[in-house]
């Protein structure tokens, strides 16, 4: 297992190299020119345009610019914000982020994004709490409760649950939560995972994914309720909730793994619509952020470190797999 | 059957002949049914057994006659929609069928076992072995989980299981069928139940590891004392392993008594014809096995009468209107109207 594991990582480089050539590409070919944006009303000046531009390192060729943003990015420098040089952009990427409570005095690119990853990641934290919790215990009530009004309760809801998207629900539980009955006092910005504010975010979040995991969950345990070792385990005389416990949920949670991996990389990726509602300083808000600002460095730096969430959730995904199912082996 | 025993003289329990006594187990006009598309279908029909004390009775009859059904009727196990819809299971004088479904958890394990044909798919794969034979001890013995380890270990040891110990951790996978089926047994035996239900044990191993797996089984219940019912369609098994056997047919018994009795003197024709399916040592090469002719009835559409008629080469007007009731016939007994004289040897 340790030489699987060194192997995959050792298959990040690959990849991110395709990830950083083709947001590289885009960046280079891309409509937002990051000396016009620097300079500001400046630009007209053309001594001074020539100036910045070769100071950036912007007229060197497309290959050895790449090369050189290349090796920055695996030595760890992930290059500054357009902030950091005062420009009118960078103005209006302050101004988006107003009232965010996150302080964005750091203009280097890593302690941007890693920043904001660590609110999202908190963020995510208690949607996945509440979907391997709450989500799982109700996909095993449906599956034993099978065809009855409790199962077709749960499915139900769950399906209405996970079909309003996030803008409506989002909204109509501010108004309900904070204008209506007021339990929530502030909302938007960000105070930690313990506040309250990260109550009704995460349940948001948690929202979408929830009926697949219900379902997921209620197939699993709906296939083995039949197999004979189930039968065995009734048969020695276990109390139901232990059989349901040891004997049938860990088969059933092989399918559900899949998913809790793909549900974690989107939600470590940053929801935009959620962070947009609930104006929390994550990485979808600086992802929508820095797009809209043309802040282009940053905005490398999300994707970038997005993709690398998404390979490693799936290594770690696969790793999780083994501890489900002893059958499972890495070589 | 079973009211004309009081006058029977005293018979030691090895000569297979019906003891005295109250009977552990008692199933009186067992009647399990399922509801399906095609109608009700009778996998037990009536069916009556007594099981005494320290015996073990072999219960015998081609797939589909009941014979699991009656097992799992027994544990309260049916599958799908299955249910014992008339008749008693007296077990230590209690009806097990009105019994609450905490009392049915604690019998289950603790005071009846069953050991399950299928070693491949009846125990869980994602559960140490250990671990599956010492939770229900935990449970019925009341044991920490550290003492029922001990136990567990033991019995680990006791079944055969080379090197116990580097085992206890193992998954199911990484068992041959004849290990799995000792774990099986292991877990059978873990809490001391008074009766084994032992579902062809040996029909999904190899022949090798039948023979071991049988003495283990009789080795070890007879260590305990233990009540076994046998479930098989092998008479060599029930030859070789079962003081009594019954033999039975769409749902009801249509034969029982001592082993030597019912093997060198089958009554019922049925009984004759699955006898006759066994190759002997006096069979000559080329000769022909004599087989049941035809399928066994549809259980949710039985024939009128003997159930047997249409596959018995001596039925008649009266074989296929009227049913014919047990009868005793020397130390054992036969339903049908047509039974054989005694085979001359």
């Amino acid at each position: 297992m340790f030489l699987y594991t060194v192997r995959r990582l050792a298959a990040l480089v690959p990849i991110m190299v395709v990830v950083m050539l083709i947001t590289f590409t885009l960046g280079y070919y891309g409509p937002i020119d990051p000396v016009r944006a620097v300079l500001g009303e400046e630009w007209e000046d053309e001594a001074r345009y020539a100036e910045v531009k070769k100071a950036l390192g912007l007229d060197r060729p497309f290959v050895i610019q790449f090369l050189d943003y290349m090796g920055a990015m695996f030595g760890g420098n992930w290059g500054q914000s357009l902030s950091s040089f005062g420009g009118v952009a960078s103005d209006r990427a302050v101004g988006e982020g107003r009232g965010a409570g996150f302080s964005g005095t750091s203009t280097g690119v890593r302690e941007m994004v890693v920043g904001r990853l660590g609110i999202t990641a908190q963020l995510s934290f208690w949607a996945l709490v509440f979907l391997a919790t709450f989500a799982i215990l109700l996909g095993v009530l449906a599956a034993v409760k099978q065809n009855t009004a409790i199962d077709y309760t749960i499915v139900t809801s769950s399906i209405i649950a996970s079909s309003i998207p996030a803008y409506v629900i989002g909204p109509v539980l501010l108004i309900v939560f904070v204008l209506k009955i007021p339990v929530f006092k502030t909302v938007g910005g960000w105070d930690g995972m313990f506040s309250r504010q990260a109550i009704l975010p995460a349940i948001v979040l948690a929202f979408g994914p929830m009926l697949v995991i219900v379902r997921q969950t209620r197939a699993g345990i709906v296939e083995v309720l039949g197999k004979d070792f189930v039968r065995t385990a009734r048969a020695k005389g276990m109390p139901e909730r232990l059989v349901v416990a040891r004997h049938m949920l860990r088969t059933a949670m092989i399918p559900v793994l899949t998913s809790m991996g793909l549900i974690t990389s989107g939600l470590l990726t940053g929801s935009l619509f959620v962070e947009q509602i609930f104006n929390i300083p994550g990485i979808g808000k600086l992802a929508i952020q820095t797009l809209l600002s043309g802040d282009h460095a940053v905005f490398m730096g999300v994707v970038l470190f997005q993709s690398l969430i998404i390979v490693t959730v799936n290594l770690l995904t696969d790793l999780l797999y083994g501890g489900l199912d002893p059958r499972v082996t890495y070589n | 059957m079973g009211t004309d025993r009081g006058s029977q003289p005293e018979i030691p329990l090895t000569d297979g002949t019906e003891p005295d006594g109250i009977p552990l187990l008692q199933i009186k006009a067992l009647h399990t049914q399922f509801e399906t598309k095609q109608g009700t279908v009778r996998a037990v029909d009536g069916l009556s057994l007594d099981l005494y004390e320290g015996e073990v009775l072999g219960l015998v009859g081609e797939s589909g006659c009941g014979k699991t059904m009656t097992a799992l009727s027994i544990m309260r196990l049916l599958p799908g929609n299955g249910q014992a819809v008339a008749g008693e299971i007296k077990f230590e004088g209690k009806n097990l069928l009105e019994c609450s479904s905490e009392e049915m958890k604690r019998i289950r394990g603790g005071q009846i076992a069953m050991v399950f044909q299928e070693p491949m798919t009846a125990l869980t794969p994602t559960m140490t072995i250990g671990r599956q034979i010492s939770e229900a001890m935990e449970i019925h013995l009341d044991l920490s989980r550290d003492e029922a380890r001990e136990r567990a270990l033991e019995l680990l040891e006791h079944v055969g299981i080379p090197s116990p110990r580097a085992r206890f951790d193992n998954y199911i996978h990484q068992f041959s069928g004849g290990m799995r089926q000792r774990v099986m047994i292991a877990i059978a035996f873990s809490c001391e139940p008074r009766l084994l239900l032992a579902d062809e044990p040996t029909t999904a191993l190899d022949v090798t590891v039948q023979a071991q797996i049988l003495d283990l089984i009789k080795q070890l219940a007879q260590e305990a004392g233990m009540t076994a019912l046998f479930i098989t369609h092998d008479m060599g098994i029930v030859a070789g392993s079962c003081d009594r056997v019954a033999v039975m047919y769409a749902g009801r018994m249509v034969e029982i008594g001592p082993v030597d009795d019912v093997l060198l003197n089958p009554r019922h024709p049925y009984t004759q014809g699955l006898l006759g399916s066994v190759p002997s040592l006096d069979s000559k090469p080329g000769d022909r096995l004599f087989s049941v002719s035809g399928l066994p009835p549809d259980l949710a559409s039985l024939p009128t009468g003997c159930k047997f008629w249409p596959r018995c080469p001596l039925a008649d007007d009266r074989c296929r209107e009227e049913e014919p009731m047990l009868e005793q016939y020397g130390e054992s007994q036969a339903a049908c109207w047509k039974v054989m004289p005694l085979r001359v040897e």
